[in-house]
């Protein structure tokens, strides 16, 4: 048990001090992205599927927006460089911009 | 111009008079002898062919064309019709829509028989006559067989006898005709009382009488389904002159009247057989959209439908607009959905509203009129009925709003995500030299 | 050849007998026949109105009836005043109508007397016409010019055309000619050849009442003939008295006619009935036999010795009682049989004069139950009966119990055999009728296995009717009750009603979708909501700052931006094709800023590396 709290307490220090702001913002919107998720699934769970399509529109909205982040987070970290060799940080911005407006179109068109 | 006319107006009325009868007699004395009742069709517009019923000249029809629409047969004797007549042919003319009328007595012969079986009555043997020892006129001659008949026993059916309260009793005299209960085209019109049974009267009683108490039908008569009528009365005497203006009294005492009933029920049962009662038809069928006026191409399920229908009947040959409460409408896809009772109103249409149920095919509006004494009305109008398009579904659910929330979160974080992450400016902390 | 004479004389002497013995007529005018022609009559009879023909009708008719007028004088005035030529036929009417009552002056002028005269000697006129013209100057006591001439135009128009109707009026007017009439004595015979039989009773000429009756007057108005045997007569007659139903005045004064020539004639039928229904009883125990003319009144010479022949009893053909005289009745017509007879039917023959007539008369009787037994029995006819006694109209105090296993049983011995015998079974609308059987020991009875012949339970109400056509009194007696149990396993439904409207459908909608309460989706809503506020707030926390802005970014965010909304446009009142063409334009400019953008932020971090 002890062992556990070490572990995470070293973690959120590393966390802190050697974390560049900009991935620190992205994980504060990955955090707020997966409670809204996290909130519809709840509240699906509770009163029942109704309108299914439009659950499966918020919801899914919520998980790609996710993935999408967690892709950004990938590409533009620093310690991946070698990983995306040719592909620069805003290359990556640019096709999660472009993903974005599709995955919104789609999400606005099956919300009903 | 104005005499063609005329002339045209004319032919076409005369095409809707009632029509051409063939009278088919035993003797010319029968012609005489009920000469009331002949006397009262033609004053209706019936043009009568008197013709003896062995006549060798007996045609019904001509180049494949009838002559008469209806025929009577007042000859109870017969052996044989004559000319190209038989029971083939008669029954050949009903089924082409011709009405029949036919009257027999005790010793009716037997192609009268055989043309009442075609048509589903069972008439007793020769010789038989209906008995009633309780119920027998004091004219009768001591046989116990001249029947005085309430007309509490007429068929509940105003529209082929008429009503059944202020018809003074009838006299009747002749054989007994059994109906099958289980056929729902033959209809009873006048029955004997309890104590009534059909047998020959010389002989005794050793086998079960053919028709026995209720059963013995006295005038039996028919709506074939393509709404011909056929009438077959045991007693040919029932429509004589003499039993028309006779009184009846009851030898056993009970009920008496100045004038017999015989002339009101069998003029009513003349009406009805050669349909001057009891003709309907159907005028306009019209089914649109609550708040629309025009049919729309197809239905969507749960739509509100209005569905009117004008009905007629006629009424001393002209169409009338009819009345009647019962009249039921059915949305029927294979099995009924919807069956409603139609509303009449003051314009004289029958409607009625309902909402289209939630199951989509190909409907059809049916309305199935069929009571006793009136031709059977059928009218069928198919429409189909389609699923909700995608665009008519329900939108801004207030249950889905949580979602709605979430989406356009989403949109919002990601606005505001890329301001935030273009504009940022990270720390220039070397993380290698920690 | 004493031999054959011998026979010949036997033969001509039965001929002679049955010669002697002729039949009837069994009907005549009656009172309430004469009411009804009465009625009829009347309406003929104006007192007002242009119609001058009908009231002939009425008036000859009431004349041969022998009906007075009271009122004659408003009918003469009426005809007077509205009197018109129109034809020799209708001055015949009006004339004779006129000088039948008696009415004061006259309504014929000399002037139309003498066209009269020349039109029926012209040998143009038809034959009706002449026979008008003729009756007319008969009536009026006038002059007929050239009888012989007449005569011989008649014979020439009947060459022409002999039908029945001319043939009719051309006897008629051969009467009113004399000697010159004598050549219609040679058509007689052919004349009652072509009279129609019917049914070897009735004899009527082709065309009805009016021809018969025309061409019967004109026959026995001929002097010096004799046309009519007294078998023809009789069955003219006959259908003289199947016509007594005729509705109009000219068909009634037709009969009327035709019986009053025939009652009148050497070969007036007679007519011999019964009053009242042929049958006699214990209360009733006397015949009353009518003897008259076809028109109800006593013959001019009453035929004698009216008396009875015989009485056969039908069943063995036994004779019970022959030759007895009739005591006069109450009116001279009438005659008086007493007759004392067991129940049965018999055969009565009356003569009247050479006339004789049989009949079948009842004799009634009345009918007493004498034992009657009812119970119920095992139907394999193991156990023994039980029994119950009643008494005549009385009935069982108790139902009695039946079940599957059990028949009823009634026997019942009667004071003589009746016809109907039946016993019947019923509930409520439903009846059902059984036959009792006689044994040889003349007892009745009924036997009904219940399981078989019943197809239902329930409680039954059992009457025996007992019906004879001899019996004066029959019999509807309510025995008791029976309830029935046949177990369970009947298969009986309801019978089905006669067509009616059958019961309404209403169709059960999908029930909707449960939602939860508005209060928990917007509960909801704000939880989803709140996340938006934490990130903002972890951004502060982490200190995310606008280092890097540029105002090159703002087309780049303008553009976004402007997509985004439109997509929420899309979401409330837009389709796609419509998003779709504007995304064209907002996306293409949003891809060139943010290009142009990147690119300047790309080139400026390189130039951040190369410079450390």
């Amino acid at each position: 048990m002890a062992q556990i709290t070490t572990v995470l307490s070293k973690f959120y220090n590393e966390y802190k001090t050697r974390t560049p702001k900009r991935l620190k913002a992205i994980d504060a919107y990955l955090f707020y992205i997966l409670l809204t998720g996290i909130t519809q699934f709840i509240y699906c769970l509770l009163v029942g599927t109704f309108p299914f399509n439009s659950f499966l529109s918020g919801f899914i909205s919520s998980v790609s927006c996710f993935v999408l982040a967690v892709c950004l987070r990938l590409q533009v970290n620093p310690e991946n460089k070698t990983q995306f060799n040719g592909i620069s940080p805003e290359r990556g911005f640019a096709d999660f911009i472009f993903a974005h407006i599709v995955l919104h179109l789609v999400v606005m068109n099956f919300i009903g | 111009m104005k005499l063609i006319i005329l002339s045209l107006f004319s032919i076409f009325a005369t095409t809707f008079a009632q029509g051409p009868t063939l009278v088919l007699l035993d003797n010319q004395v029968i012609k005489e002898t009920h000469s009331i009742f002949f006397k009262s069709l033609q004053d209706r517009g019936y043009t009568l062919t008197f013709k003896i019923a062995d006549d060798a000249s007996l045609v019904l029809s001509r180049y494949g064309e009838y002559l008469y629409k209806n025929l009577i047969i007042f000859a109870p004797t017969v052996e044989e019709f004559g000319g190209n007549l038989n029971v083939e042919i008669i029954t050949q003319f009903v089924d082409e829509g011709g009405n029949v009328l036919v009257a027999g007595s005790s010793v009716t012969g037997d192609v009268l028989r055989e043309l009442a079986s075609e048509c589903g009555f069972e008439v007793d043997d020769e010789g038989a006559f209906v008995i009633d020892h309780l119920n027998y006129d004091i004219t009768d001659e001591g046989q116990h067989t001249k029947l005085v008949v309430s007309s509490e026993n007429l068929i509940d059916a105003p529209v082929i006898v008429g009503p059944k309260k202020g018809i003074a009793p009838m006299l009747y005299q002749g054989t007994g005709i059994l109906t099958d209960v289980e056929n729902p085209l033959v209809l009873p019109l006048l029955t004997a009382d309890s104590t009534a049974y059909s047998f020959n009267p010389d002989q005794p009683i050793k086998e079960y009488p053919h028709a026995v108490g209720r059963d013995t039908v006295l005038i039996a008569g028919l709506q074939a389904r393509n709404n011909a009528r056929v009438v077959f009365s045991g007693s040919l005497a029932f429509f004589s002159d003499e039993f028309f203006t006779a009184a009846t009294q009851k030898a056993q005492g009970g009920e008496s009247s100045m004038k017999s009933g015989n002339e009101d029920v069998a003029i009513t049962i003349s009406q009805w057989v050669f349909k001057e009662h009891g003709q309907l038809r159907v005028r306009s069928v019209k089914h649109h959209k609550e708040g629309e006026k025009e049919a729309p191409k197809d239905y969507t399920i749960m739509d509100d439908v209005v569905y009117t229908i004008e009905i007629d009947i006629l009424e001393k040959g002209q169409w009338k607009p009819f009345t009647a409460k019962d009249i039921q409408l059915e949305f029927v896809r294979i099995d009924p959905f919807v069956r409603t009772t139609l509303k009449r109103n003051p314009s004289g249409q029958y409607e009625a509203k309902f909402k289209i149920p939630d199951v989509y095919g190909v409907y059809q509006f049916k309305v199935d009129y069929d009571r006793v004494g009136y031709t059977r009305l059928f009218s069928t109008t198919q429409v189909s009925v389609r699923p909700l398009q995608h665009t008519q579904y329900e939108r801004f659910i207030t249950s889905a709003y949580p979602y709605y929330t979430g989406a356009f979160s989403m949109m919002l974080g990601v606005f505001v995500f890329s301001f935030v992450f273009l504009h940022l400016k990270d720390d220039d902390k070397k993380s290698k030299s920690e | 050849m004493k031999f054959s004479t011998f026979c010949v004389l036997v033969l001509c002497i039965i001929y002679a007998l049955l010669q002697t013995v002729h039949a009837s007529i069994g009907g005549y005018i009656s009172p309430t026949d004469r009411n009804k022609f009465i009625q009829i009559l009347k309406k003929s009879i104006k007192v007002e109105g242009d119609d001058i023909i009908s009231p002939y009708y009425g008036i000859k008719a009431f004349k041969l009836l022998n009906i007075p007028f009271d009122t004659k004088d408003p009918i003469c005035e009426n005809i007077k005043k509205n009197f018109k030529y129109q034809s020799i036929e209708s001055s015949f009417y009006t004339y004779s109508a006129y000088n039948l009552l008696a009415c004061h002056g006259k309504i014929h002028t000399p002037e139309a007397i003498k066209a009269i005269q020349s039109v029926i000697e012209s040998g143009k006129a038809s034959i009706s016409d002449i026979r008008y013209g003729l009756e007319i100057l008969t009536t009026l006591k006038e002059q007929i010019p050239n009888p012989s001439k007449i005569a011989q135009a008649l014979q020439a128009k009947l060459k022409e055309d002999d039908s029945l109707q001319n043939l009719g009026h051309a006897l008629h007017a051969a009467s009113l000619l004399g000697d010159s009439g004598k050549f219609a004595l040679d058509r007689v015979e052919d004349i009652v050849v072509q009279a129609d039989e019917v049914d070897g009773k009735l004899l009527q000429w082709e065309g009805g009442l009016t021809t018969t009756s025309l061409i019967i007057t004109g026959l026995l108005r001929l002097p010096g003939a004799t046309p009519l045997k007294s078998s023809q007569a009789d069955k003219f007659a006959n259908y003289l008295l199947t016509r007594k139903t005729v509705q109009t005045p000219k068909g009634v004064l037709a009969l009327l006619e035709a019986a009053a020539s025939l009652s009148l004639s050497t070969v007036s039928p007679v007519s011999i009935s019964i009053i009242g229904p042929p049958q006699i009883s214990a209360e009733k125990s006397e015949l009353k036999i009518q003897v008259c003319s076809i028109f109800g009144v006593p013959h001019r010479v009453p035929p004698t010795p009216i008396e009875l022949e015989s009485v056969t009893k039908l069943a063995d053909n036994s004779v019970v009682l022959s030759k007895q005289a009739l005591k006069q009745g109450g009116s001279s017509t009438e005659f008086v049989l007493p007759l004392k007879l067991d129940p049965g039917l018999y055969k009565v023959i009356i003569n009247a004069g050479p006339q004789s007539s049989d009949f079948v008369i009842r004799a009634l009787g009345s009918l007493t139950v004498k034992s009657l037994e009812i119970g119920l029995s095992d139907s394999d006819g193991g156990a023994a009966l039980k029994l119950t006694k009643l008494v005549y109209r009385n009935k069982l105090d108790k139902p009695l119990q039946a079940d599957a296993s059990q028949n009823l049983i009634i026997k019942f011995s009667l004071s003589r055999p009746v016809h109907q015998a039946f016993l019947r079974l019923h509930a409520a609308k439903r009846e059902i009728i059984f036959v009792a059987e006689q044994d040889s020991s003349k007892l009745y009875l009924v036997e009904v296995n219940l399981e078989k012949e019943l197809s239902e339970n329930g409680n039954f109400e059992m009457e025996l009717i007992l019906g004879d056509a001899l019996i004066t009194n029959p019999v509807r007696w309510n025995l008791g009750n029976i309830e029935i149990n046949l177990g369970s396993h009947l298969t009986k439904e309801s019978p089905k009603a006669l067509r009616g409207p059958k019961p309404d459908i209403e169709h059960l909608f999908r029930p909707a979708e449960k939602r939860p309460p508005e209060a928990v989706s917007l509960f909801f809503t704000g939880i989803t909501a709140a996340p938006f506020l934490i990130l903002l707030i972890l951004w502060a926390k982490i200190g995310v700052n606008f280092g890097n802005f540029t105002a090159l970014s703002l087309p780049f965010h303008v553009g976004f931006g402007a997509i985004l909304s439109l997509f929420t446009l899309f979401w409330l009142k837009l389709d796609m094709f419509v998003t779709c063409a504007w995304l064209v334009p907002i996306g293409g400019f949003t891809f060139f800023s943010g290009h142009k953008l990147l690119s300047h932020l790309a080139r400026s971090r390189k130039q951040e590396k190369a410079d450390k």
